[in-house]
């Protein structure tokens, strides 16, 4: 029987945690989520092979989102203090930047007062050398009182040691963490610890089953936890005065009643004093790199321009590149269907599975190409420091409009497909700025909507001048959504503004496996929560369009509703087949255009087509065309987009808000353009 | 009294006092920026909207709102 050992990989962001345990193990990588939140939760499983045996120990390990400190700030913070506190696992690996030794050892200090088994993994040991940092690792051990491990995960170095002490901790009774605080605090635990000693005080509970020494720290932090357990034990009478006698010492002593204010500082000047023991470094004179590349690409006059650039080149790569496989995917999707009608006939099944599923599966297929390289393009931008730069570069611009400078990436996104652009907004830590984000991506006009505006433009105006009008069509729904952001900041997400206090990580080259690993990992989520919303809504739109049996489209239920609603478009100058071919585009915006073209009796077509383009020149008047834009550019994204919305913002009511928001605006806007076009054109 | 903001790029200053509630100091100090810290003016955005700092051997940007709160002396 193989025992198994569960370890948590624990340490502040950005010093190469996912980059360690794909170098542990990639073949055995799992990546899943925190329960209930959107964070993402990586393990592996493996087993430990030594000179001797093999597979006595199953080894399981599972990372952490990164934490500055175990503050609840952020909900990566959160999640990783939730873990640490109530979840089962047998030992913590403290993953540390061996390049910023002292910032990292304030989380080490937090660590080492939980009580649990740990050791400590100085990482990106290579580049601290390089940059003549040398920290001795024994010497550092016997401050801290648990092993500590230099590893790098990009050379590979160190891995197996790591995993050798894995399970020599695991096997090895718990021995004390040395945390050691100031003479003060030190006295009064020893108090405590003495007390809970001679009065054999054994905790059975998982959250106190720590040291006696981690318990009475706790105790004089006032943890809330701690004291609910303890206040039930007949000991409690005994050590609510000695406690009470301890904080009053501590307080007289530090000129503060603040204890979380007192035991910071402590740790502060804890990490302090043994980076500075352990620490040799070697003064450089000249800029480090990441010093001159910021130089280049902070500029003030030159940042912007680069950035714009790059964003430039991501997104030409993410339309050329993503369409041909693209054009393939639909090409295969059209034989499919073919041939699915010739095994199974025109009838229910036969139109079930080529319409209804089969382009449904195609649409969620179509998406991944875009999908896949945007989240390239921005996984690279995350893995080498630069997305932070962004966010540095705008948020001067953003913040006027409540936003958040890393608000640009999803919102960028927002113009290529709003399904990952609702993922990406994850990168926003904050919950206000993620719902903000996240509200106005639908005034980016997404790639699917494309089609509806090149028809239309194709329709109204010379080839030149269309291009021109794309233009303003994109450039107006961004503007838009800023002016929203700030209108919903001012009236919805009231309250004092979230603090911008972010590291700038050091430019690092990318590592290729982990950013494998992350766009697979993303592809793959898509693909399971979307895609199975895209495909029910598939399925949905072809029976509404083909139900009752027998009837065309306009007789169809989806017909049926477009003619109902039709009186809440009349006022936009729209008559039922604008208002159908709108409702039908709630499933994709892709459906517009074919439903408008069987609904002006082209047949199946495309916005090229220039049949069609005649039939909406000739039956549809300006004004109401304009209109019909203004609504295509505001009103609620795909069903597949809604379903992801709603579940990055948290819940469904959530979509229900975005609806209400998106139709009224949408409405309001599209009235206005409707009759300001009539009035300048004296239709 | 002194801010980062009236400091420029390359200036080196002394973190004085923070002027901030309870989670935002915590936050700060978890960043390393605390009483007595010694810090670098690395970048500024445009309209010294944001600034990046050196302080230890780590990168920290803070927004207009957070340089207010914070007391500093020039080195």
């Amino acid at each position: 029987m193989k025992e198994k050992i569960t370890a948590v990989l624990a340490g502040q962001p950005n010093v190469g945690k996912s980059m360690l345990i794909n170098a542990i193990s990639d073949a055995h990588l799992k990546v899943g989520n925190f329960s209930g939140v959107t964070v993402d939760k990586t393990e592996v499983e493996f087993n430990y092979c030594d000179e001797k045996s093999c597979s006595d120990y199953e080894i399981h390990i599972i990372d952490l989102p990164g934490a500055y400190s175990l503050n609840n700030y952020t909900i990566e913070e959160k999640v990783s203090k939730e873990f640490l506190l109530h979840d089962n696992y047998d030992l913590i690996v403290n993953v540390v930047d061996s390049t910023n030794l002292e910032r990292n050892l304030l989380l080490t200090a937090e660590l080492l007062e939980l009580g649990k088994k740990m050791i400590v993994v100085l990482n990106m040991s290579d580049e601290a050398k390089k940059e003549g940092i040398e920290i001795d690792e024994n010497q550092l051990s016997s401050i801290l009182g648990v092993p500590v491990i230099k590893t790098s995960a990009k050379e590979e170095i160190g891995i197996k040691e790591l995993k050798e002490t894995i399970v020599k901790v695991y096997k090895k009774p718990y021995t004390e963490g040395k945390i050691i605080y100031s003479d003060v605090i030190e006295e009064e635990i020893e108090n405590i610890v003495e007390l809970l000693k001679v009065k054999k005080f054994d905790c059975k509970v998982p959250s106190c089953d720590i040291p006696l020494r981690n318990i009475a720290i706790k105790l004089l932090q006032e943890d809330k936890e701690i004291f609910t357990l303890i206040r039930k034990e007949p000991l409690w009478i005994e050590l609510e005065p000695v406690l009470q006698k301890g904080l009053e010492h501590i307080y007289i002593h530090y000129n503060t009643k603040d204890l979380e204010e007192i035991f910071d500082d402590e740790r502060i000047a804890y990490a302090r004093g043994a980076s500075l023991e352990v620490t040799k470094i070697e003064k450089k004179e000249s800029k480090t790199l990441t010093e001159k590349i910021d130089d280049i690409l902070l500029n003030k006059y030159f940042g912007i321009p680069i950035f714009l650039i790059l964003m430039w080149g991501l997104f030409q790569l993410t339309f050329t590149l993503g369409a041909i496989p693209v054009d393939w995917i639909d090409a295969f999707f059209t034989k499919l269907a073919e041939a699915s009608r010739e095994i199974f006939g025109h009838d229910f099944i036969g139109d079930l599975i080529a319409d209804g599923m089969i382009a449904g599966v195609g649409a969620v297929a179509m998406f991944l190409p875009n999908i896949i390289i945007l989240f390239l393009g921005i996984a690279l931008l995350e893995t080498t420091g630069y997305m932070s730069r962004v966010a540095f570069l705008l948020d001067g611009f953003f913040h006027k409009f409540g936003l958040h400078g890393k608000s640009f990436i999803p919102l960028v996104t927002g113009f290529g497909c709003s399904v990952p652009a609702y993922m990406a907004a994850r990168t926003l830590k904050n919950e206000k700025d993620r719902l903000l984000t996240l509200f106005i991506i639908g005034f980016m006009s997404c790639g699917a909507r494309l089609p509806i505006y090149v028809l239309f433009t194709g329709a109204f105006f010379s080839q030149s001048q269309a291009g021109n009008m794309l233009f303003i069509i994109y450039i107006t729904g961004a503007i838009l959504g800023l002016i929203s952001a700030k209108v919903l900041n001012i009236f919805v997400f009231k309250g004092e503004d979230e603090p911008f206090v972010m590291e700038m990580p050091k430019y690092r080259l990318p590592s290729f496996k982990l950013i494998f690993h992350t766009v697979l990992g993303q592809a793959k989520s898509y693909l399971k929560k979307a895609g199975t919303f895209i495909l029910a809504a598939s399925v949905l739109v072809w029976f509404a369009s083909h139900y009752p049996k027998g009837s065309d489209l306009e007789h169809s239920y989806l017909g049926q509703t477009g003619k109902i609603t039709a009186p809440f478009f009349e006022p936009l100058g729209m008559d039922w087949k604008m208002a159908v071919s709108l409702e039908a585009g709630l499933a994709a915006k892709e459906v517009v255009v074919s439903t408008l073209g069987v609904l002006y009796s082209v047949g199946e077509v495309d916005e090229k087509n220039s049949d069609l383009r005649k039939e909406i020149r000739k039956n549809i008047p300006f004004p109401s065309a304009v209109s019909f834009i203004v609504f295509v550019m505001i009103y609620l994204p795909c069903f597949a987009a809604s379903a992801v919305f709603a579940k990055e913002a948290g819940g469904w009511k959530y979509l229900v808000y975005l609806f209400v928001f998106t139709t009224s605006t949408a409405w309001i806007l599209s009235y206005f353009a409707y009759h300001t076009t009539k009035l300048i054109i004296g239709g | 009294m002194y801010k980062i903001y009236h400091l420029k790029v390359g200036d080196r200053g002394r973190i004085k006092e923070i002027k901030a509630g309870k989670s935002l100091k915590h936050r700060m100090k978890s960043f390393g920026i605390y009483n007595g810290v010694e810090f670098e003016v690395k970048n500024f955005s445009l309209g010294k909207r944001n600034v990046e700092l050196q302080v230890g051997n780590s990168l920290v940007a803070l927004r207009a709102g957070e340089m207010e709160k914070i007391d500093i002396e020039k080195l």
